[in-house]
């Protein structure tokens, strides 16, 4: 007599993903903004249509050169359909020109206006008038308008996922380590190490998050502060531009202090698992066998709380972007020009958005609001995939919230 | 009980005090201080030195410090219209500015105005967050509740300042209406009551959304939960009405995680209540800070922060003697 062995059946993975896809809509749609977010992100250079610093000019054409002109000459022959004036100035190549006489096809003009070098002209070179195309709507040419300065708003809120991906990152990589550290440190030592690193956490969350941010970002990102001279000059972090973000050490810092403002309630977490997980029996077992407590901290108990560390870190990750946008809109986290959404709503695009130039801060408070909805709802779908029961029980509304 | 609350606010004293010498000490950390920030042009080390004594920034740290707590906690007589009160000076120092203000001169301009900005906020949320929740509740699955549920977390995502600038804005360009406190300032309630209301409806509403969808969120699960409890299928057994198994038998229960949210909310909502009245015009505490922060002008983070404080540890006291009325069994040992 033989017994066929209950092998449950296998469910490729594809069909397995394309299962839970159909069960989760809202969640399929996070996954696409969080994609979306990092990929342009890493690659904004590919994506942004034009320089988010520079302005863009739009120029016009008033006549065309029918003859080479050397730099000294100061007739020119144009083409049928000339639109020129007297006494008007235009560009030609580099220099500038004004126009003294016309008859017929043939100008004279005096040469090098406006302390441009009289230069030569091949056939065919345009004259005509470049001005900065600023505070124009959204268009063919620029979908989002450009801003006040003719930045092309669309080029600058890319570029903005790409600081506020990076600050998102590096805020929660530091606030989440250091605060699991203490955390697993408080929870298993206990005693005296616990109660100085839970009074600790008790100021920091009496603290109202704005307040406490601004603070931290304030003193620590101030021109002579103690951390700041510290990274410029110990350690290898870079000063100008790293990775396509300008003045990296500023965006640095305030990671470091949105992660700080982090650390607290991780470190509460963590704790409170950490006491629960220390009760275990393997616990026990580890330390009859003469394990060390550092072993048994980072051996046996961190590995038991990293799943709750990762969602700590989805959940704390829109919120430092959140975070890093509230503060750089309250004018104390990344300073103009760098594109940041928090910044672009600030100061004179705000004022400007009062008088009816909506569009250089509504494109950015979009993607920022979209970013969050997506990391939200991939929170709730995560969630519900991981633990049915608190269907819709624990959103990022029960952390604290900007 | 009475024991219970004597000694939560006990466990205020040194919350208060490690707030405030945080403050002060993260202030004190930075090498530019605000006698240098004032010291602008033509500013010679002598001249400097005189700002410095003049604001009292000469003084070793810790004699600050300590000259900052003694003003607070002094004992004097204070006289509220003829009857003597001994108590405390609750002179929380002056700020580093020009003017040379003293805090609570500050305050109590300010505080009306951040009082009403709070109170109008969270009657706003609980009115937007738990009616919504209790129908989503009831009826799971329906379009009712599909739409709570997205309109949730939509409220959840969108930064506040991000909406009050677009309200401001649209307000202007398709009402031809600003909000009146833009050109003039706060109006009292009892002054003008639609011009207050008018000035305080906005904000509210944009910072209440964010809340009231959290509390959204967790009236649904709770009373869900609740719902499901044996005594609840005794009440529809005898017979009772829907309205009254739902608001007498089961809410009363599921309010009470809520109300614990609404509790830690509050500290939320302060930080919300700095960027909020910086986006409305609303010179309430939450601008006075942010202004002190950006001029290096401890005294007045400080003391602010220390109201903060204080204001949201009282929330959370209030919170958890709720819980007693609201659930008998708790008991408070």
């Amino acid at each position: 007599m033989t017994f066929e062995e209950a092998v449950p059946p296998r469910i490729p993975a594809l069909r397995r993903a394309l299962q839970m896809a159909r069960k989760h809509p809202l969640g399929v749609f996070g996954v696409l903004v969080v994609a979306a977010l990092m990929l342009t992100g890493i690659f904004a250079e590919l994506v942004a249509p034009y320089d988010p610093l520079a302005p863009n000019r739009t120029t016009r054409a008033f006549a065309e050169l029918a003859e080479p002109v050397d730099a000294q000459t100061d007739v020119f022959k144009v083409k049928d359909g000339a639109d020129l004036g007297y006494g008007q100035t235009v560009g030609i190549d580099s220099e500038e020109i004004i126009v003294l006489i016309i008859d017929g096809n043939t100008i004279t003009v005096q040469r090098g206006a406006e302390h441009t070098e009289p230069t030569s002209h091949g056939a065919g070179t345009a004259l005509g008038s470049s001005t900065v195309d600023a505070i124009s709507g959204p268009s063919a040419r620029h979908p989002f308008g450009t801003d006040r300065l003719g930045r092309d708003v669309l080029s600058r809120t890319i570029f903005g996922a790409r600081i506020s991906l990076m600050i998102g990152l590096v805020a929660i990589l530091f606030g989440v380590t250091v605060g699991s550290f203490l955390g697993v440190l408080s929870g298993y030592i206990g005693g005296f190490v616990d109660s100085v690193i839970q009074r600790s956490v008790d100021a920091l969350l009496a603290f109202p998050p704005v307040v406490l941010l601004l603070a931290i970002i304030t003193v620590i990102g101030d021109e002579g502060s103690v951390v700041r001279t510290f990274l410029a000059h110990h350690t290898p972090i870079p000063q100008g531009t790293f990775l396509g973000v300008p003045d990296f050490l500023s965006i640095f810092i305030i990671s470091l202090g949105i992660g700080l403002a982090v650390v607290a309630s991780v470190a509460r977490v963590v704790r409170g698992a950490v006491l629960s997980i220390k009760e275990n029996v393997y616990i026990e077992a580890a330390r009859a066998m003469g394990a060390s407590d550092s072993r048994i901290m980072w051996r046996h108990i961190l590995p038991n709380v990293a799943a709750l560390i990762v969602i700590l870190a989805s959940i704390t990750l829109p919120l430092a972007i959140l975070a890093e946008a509230a503060i750089s809109f309250l004018g104390v986290g990344v300073q103009p020009p760098v594109p940041s959404w928090g910044a672009d709503m600030t100061g004179t695009n705000q004022a400007l958005a009062l008088s009816g130039t909506w569009w250089p801060v509504f494109f950015p408070g979009l993607a920022l609001s979209l970013v969050v909805l997506g990391f939200n709802m991939l929170g709730d779908a995560f969630r519900d995939i991981s633990d049915p029961r608190l269907r819709g029980a624990l959103g990022s509304g029960s952390g604290r919230n900007l | 009980m009475r024991n219970y609350i004597l000694r939560r606010l006990l466990i205020l004293i040194p919350i208060m005090l490690g707030v405030s010498f945080l403050t002060f000490a993260m202030f004190r950390m930075i090498p530019g201080d605000a006698a240098v920030l004032r010291c602008q042009l033509g500013c010679t080390p002598e001249v400097l030195e005189d700002l410095r004594h003049e604001m009292g920034l000469d003084r070793p740290w810790y004699i600050q410090y300590r000259d900052w707590v003694w003003d607070i906690t002094k004992p004097v007589v204070h006289h509220i219209g003829p009857v003597p009160i001994p108590g405390p000076r609750f002179d929380l120092g002056h700020s580093l500015t020009e003017s040379r203000l003293p805090v609570t001169t500050e305050l109590d301009r300010r505080l009306p105005i951040t009082g009403e900005l709070l109170v109008v906020t969270m009657i706003m949320a609980l009115l937007l967050g738990i009616p919504p929740g209790v129908i989503s509740a009831i009826r799971p699955g329906t379009p009712l509740d599909w739409l709570a549920r997205v309109g949730s977390v939509l409220w959840l995502s969108i930064p506040s300042f991000w909406l009050g600038i677009l309200v401001i804005a649209f307000g202007v360009s398709w009402f031809n209406w600003t909000p009146p406190q833009f050109g003039r300032g706060y109006v009292p309630f009892l002054d003008d009551p639609w011009v207050n209301l008018q000035q305080f409806f906005f904000p509210s509403l944009v910072l209440a959304l964010a809340i009231a969808a959290a509390i959204m969120r967790l009236t649904r699960s709770s009373l869900l939960e609740v719902l499901g409890n044996d005594y609840i299928r005794t009440a529809w057994s005898k017979g009772l009405r829907e309205r009254t198994v739902v608001m007498r038998h089961a809410l009363k229960n599921a309010l009470i995680p809520v109300l614990t949210i609404v509790g830690l909310q509050v500290g939320a909502l302060i930080g919300g209540s700095v960027i909020i009245e910086s986006v409305f015009n609303l010179n309430g505490v939450g601008k006075y800070v942010l202004e002190a922060i950006l001029r290096r002008d401890f005294f007045v983070v400080q003391s602010v922060v220390l109201l903060f404080a204080v204001a949201f540890v009282t929330a959370n006291l209030v919170v958890d003697i709720l819980y007693g009325w609201l659930d008998p069994r708790i008991r408070y040992g």
